[in-house]
């Protein structure tokens, strides 16, 4: 899993066509971020690609019998 | 960006469990557009901490990599002075605030976030929610 996979200042939401999939990809983006990140026709820009959804911390640890996270216990000297 | 949240251990660990209220925060926050997660990067020692604990070593790696997709954010030395009065000021309340829940509040508060956590010691501060 890749660390820091977004790029949360500068995100804008665009949707894939998926039978372009493996082929090229026109990316459009909208008005207001092209405007707000001062993008300009024939400049490189990187795209980071992430599936909407759900998040990959959800459920990652739902096979552990569950106990609520306590940092004073986590802090304290005895394992009882 | 239209809300800025901070989540500490308890909100990551309600989110890894996949609870009713870790579901709410996942939905709200993390898979919301136009709201940004912030994490003390001391969060990641802590969740790592709690797994050996349990003797679930195997699951840190994955664990820390999926809480290290928010924004992670140093303890620094404004953090560090802030939390140290913060410290005094939660204690006169709860006698078991921690340094380790005044930093988590003293970066939400330098950082213009709302702290997501339920730990009892933030009873009545008015930028701290549980959900």
């Amino acid at each position: 899993m890749a660390r820091k996979a977004r790029e949360a200042a500068t995100e804008a939401e665009v949707t894939v066509v998926p039978k372009r999939i493996g082929g090229s990809l026109a990316v459009f983006l909208p008005a207001d971020f092209v405007r707000r990140e001062g993008i300009r026709e024939g400049q490189s820009i990187r795209v980071v690609v992430r599936a909407k959804g759900r998040h990959p911390a959800l459920g990652l640890l739902k096979h552990i019998p569950y106990e609520p996270f306590n940092r004073h216990e986590l802090e304290s000297k005895s394992d009882e | 960006m239209n809300e800025i949240v901070l989540f500490d251990s308890w909100a990551w660990w309600e989110v890894l469990e996949e609870t009713p209220a870790g579901r709410v925060l996942s939905e709200r926050y993390l898979e919301a557009r136009r709201v940004r997660v912030l994490t003390v990067d001391y969060t990641l020692a802590e969740v790592a901490a709690k797994l050996a604990r349990i003797d679930r070593a195997q699951d840190i790696e994955g664990a820390l990599d999926a809480i290290s997709t928010a924004d992670m954010i140093p303890i620094t030395s404004q953090v560090a002075a802030l939390a140290a009065t913060l410290q005094v000021e939660l204690r006169r309340e709860n006698g078991d605030a921690s340094v380790g829940d005044a930093v988590m509040l003293a970066a939400a508060r330098l950082h213009g976030a709302i702290l997501i956590s339920g730990d009892p010691c933030y009873a009545g501060q008015r930028d701290v929610r549980t959900s």
